[in-house]
């Protein structure tokens, strides 16, 4: 099954609220899938959906290719927004209990856990009291017992939030081995940084519906403004050429390059102006590169466009 | 079945490993015992005793000497007056107070009586009050015979000591067996009383149990592993076997101590009940009639040991356990409505007033354990674990308490049915108030 987990028109209303609107999405197996959204639109009830929280008013859910079911709970993991955990419970016999609830036998648990602590450098905190503890390493005992049992599917509902810098480069680090090995993870989360540098799939949903999907890099281009940019060395002035259809700016001259922005006002190509630029003979093209929109951009971009239809 | 185990394990250990289960296990059958032995205990302590300075100038009290409480001494009421006695009892702190009778130019035992007056330092205890009252009473009674002319030795001849002596009569073994309606009226008021704190006590741990999964957030991992009918579920049983074992621990302390105190403490008594069983069966056989002297601890001793306790005992287990099961799921509820327990009182106010009205109808019930009220009471599930207590003591048909379970049983599904159905929607709400009509909405929501 390529498909970890298929979406098929899911729908979900809360009395008069709609929640969700038959949505529809596939996340591939082993992937690093982005779940954008504002506030309000729709994830959290999708997540629980998926968790198995609450069910769906219609569509239906398949994971590895069967139909949702209590089955599959010991397969995926997740890590809430809202973290908790019984705060005047020992940190390592709250991991173990949480993990039999899993699914796990207590000899698997504790060796698994042993695992994870050590990894996380947190064997100390085993027979403290979560509420001993502060918030960021609170958040590390949560992400070990989220993925103490080994879960093919990953839901990460805002990852990083509560993390120094320091600890969330160990946790990003975790999150890429066990992509290395194969396992699925799905962000929940409002930073598009983290969307840029890790996501590979994406589905945006807004006011419940699925309003953009696919790969990071094709959604890229689909929004791209038809923008380029130049770099020339010159060690005199240049003088750009005039090409119908094209207009420049120059940016500036970092190093003493020159760099130029070209918007591809007829949606041409670059080529004819590259071929101009080459005919006045003056400077070294240094680099062409094709401006894509950051992904908070798109994001504002589309939301927006939504909401004036 | 294996994961809702897990669950029952976790509220079981961990409120078991409190040290405050083990301060309420320990300390809970000590006071109780304390609360039963110190009245036997402090009846038994000889107290000091009271000297009483007495002013008699006519005589009435006939220097009688008291009794082994209060002592009587006379002064010459012709050498001193009323003022100087006073002085004495205000001066010397051996006198309790000074008893004054006055004379007057009448002998009149009447006009004698109205005058009479006690002085003293603090307030009388009304021990000593009636005392001196009734030996006044006496006194003047026979000097007032006497007037008319009667022997005092035909008054001491007429009067009679009488104790009734009570017996219900057991139909199955067709004997015979000596009760005490006051040793029964304690038993329903305590196992009564006991059953409204431990539904409290344990109701309210489940809901403060619900309210910290909820407040802490964790209820939303736990319930991706779970049903949350079985994390309910799961909470709701871990705490009835935490309130079991402690229950069984208090029962099996309380048992010690009372083995304890009959074979250190009263072992006199304890004997002397069993002797005087025996000799009764003896004499119930020849019919003849018993010794009139009879201390009052030594039938009540024999009034504990003729009560059915394995009987009262199962019954109290089985009424404490779905009498807690019934309320538990309804303080679940409560629990799942609100983020935090100063929230609370709203909703657990329509719960507790059923229990309340049980608790306050329970004096009726012992007293008259048949009436209509108490058989009505005995049938609804909410209120039948208290009142049942009230009434086993004093025998209730079978047909009556096996109707009673059926019901309270069939409660038990219901409101659990209807409590998860609340408890799923309630565990995933956060931050508004939900007032009682929203509540029951919840339950024909789809999740």
């Amino acid at each position: 099954m390529e498909n970890i987990l298929e979406i098929e028109g899911v729908s979900k209303a809360y009395g008069q609220h709609k929640a969700l609107s038959d949505v529809t999405m596939c996340v591939r197996r082993g992937c690093l899938f982005g779940l954008l959204g504002p506030n309000g639109a729709g994830k959290t009830t999708l997540i629980r959906i998926v968790n198995q929280i609450f069910t769906a008013d219609s569509g239906r859910i398949l994971f590895d290719g069967s139909l949702l079911s209590a089955v599959h709970q010991s397969r995926i993991g997740y890590l809430p927004e809202e973290r908790g955990l019984y705060r005047s419970m020992k940190v390592g016999e709250q991991a173990l209990y949480l993990a039999g609830l899993k699914g796990l036998g207590e000899m698997e648990a504790k060796r698994a856990l042993k695992y994870w602590f050590e990894r996380l450098d947190i064997m100390g905190w085993w027979d403290k009291k979560v509420e001993e503890l502060s918030k960021g390493m609170a958040q590390k005992v949560q992400f070990a017992i989220t993925v103490l049992h080994e879960p093919e599917l990953l839901i990460l509902d805002e990852p990083f939030s509560g993390f120094d810098p320091v600890n969330e480069g160990v946790i990003r680090d975790e999150l890429m081995e066990l992509h290395r090995r194969g396992t699925t993870i799905i962000f929940s989360t409002h930073r598009m940084d983290t969307v840029e540098e890790l996501c590979e799939d994406i589905v945006l949903i807004d006011r419940s519906k699925v309003v953009l999907s696919g790969p990071l890099g094709s959604i890229k281009k689909q929004f791209a403004r038809k923008e380029w940019e130049i770099v020339v060395r010159a060690s005199t002035g240049m003088d750009l050429p005039v090409v119908s259809g094209y207009e420049c700016e120059k940016l500036g001259q970092p190093n003493g390059d020159m760099v130029v922005r070209v918007m591809d006002r007829e949606n041409k190509g670059i080529n004819e102006f590259l071929t101009a630029l080459l005919a006045t003979g003056t400077g070294q093209v240094q680099a062409v590169r094709e401006i894509l929109p950051a992904m908070k951009e798109i994001f504002i971009d589309v939301v927006k466009n939504q909401r004036d239809e | 079945m294996n994961k809702i185990w897990l669950i029952i394990r976790r509220e079981f250990l961990f409120r078991v490993r409190k040290r405050s289960f083990l301060v309420m296990t320990i300390l809970g059958p000590l006071l109780f015992g304390a609360l039963i032995v110190a009245p036997a205990l402090l009846s038994n302590i000889q107290t000091d005793t009271r000297t009483i300075l007495v002013h008699d100038k006519a005589m009435i009290l006939d220097f009688e000497e008291g009794n082994e409480d209060i002592r009587f001494v006379y002064i010459d009421p012709n050498r001193y007056s009323l003022e100087e006695s006073k002085a004495m009892v205000l001066e010397k702190g051996e006198y309790y107070a000074l008893l004054y009778v006055p004379t007057g130019e009448s002998w009149d035992p009447d006009f004698i009586a109205a005058g009479i007056a006690m002085y003293s330092k603090n307030d009388i205890s009304l021990k000593v009050q009636a005392f001196v009252e009734s030996l006044i009473k006496s006194k003047i009674q026979e000097e007032k015979l006497k007037l008319l002319g009667v022997d005092p030795a035909v008054v001491q001849q007429s009067t009679t000591q009488v104790r009734v002596r009570t017996f219900y009569l057991e139909e199955a073994t067709q004997k015979e067996r000596q009760s005490s309606t006051e040793v029964k009226f304690v038993l329903a008021f305590i196992s009564s009383l006991l059953i409204y704190l431990f539904i409290f006590l344990y109701g309210s741990m489940v809901m403060r149990g619900i309210i910290e999964e909820k407040a802490s957030r964790i209820v939303e991992l736990i319930i991706t592993s779970v049903k949350p009918f079985q994390l309910m579920m799961g909470k709701i049983i871990g705490v009835a076997v935490t309130g079991l074992l402690q229950f069984l621990i208090w029962v099996v302390l309380s048992f010690g101590i009372y083995v304890l105190t009959s074979q250190l403490i009263f072992r006199e008594k304890f004997d002397a009940a069993r002797v005087l069983a025996a000799q009764r069966a003896e004499l119930d056989r020849e019919g003849s009639a018993l010794p009139m002297d009879i201390d009052r601890s030594i039938e009540i001793i024999q009034a504990i040991e003729n009560i059915n306790f394995p009987v009262v005992l199962s019954l109290f287990l089985f009424y404490f356990l779905f009498g807690y099961l019934v309320y538990g799921a309804l303080f679940a509820i409560v629990g799942s409505t609100v983020d935090n327990e100063t929230d609370t009182q709203q909703m657990v106010l329509p719960i507790s007033v059923p229990l309340i009205l049980a608790i306050l109808s329970m004096t009726a019930v012992v007293e008259n354990p048949d009436s209509n009220l108490a058989v009505v009471l005995s049938y609804i599930p909410l209120t039948s674990p208290v009142i049942m207590m009230a009434r086993i003591p004093f025998g209730v048909p079978w047909w009556q308490i096996g109707l009673s379970m059926v019901f309270l049983v069939g409660f038990f599904v219901l409101a659990a049915w209807v409590a998860g159905r609340i408890y799923r929607v309630g565990i995933l709400r956060y931050g508004k108030k939900y007032n009682l009509r929203e509540v029951i909405k919840w339950f024909s929501y789809k999740v």
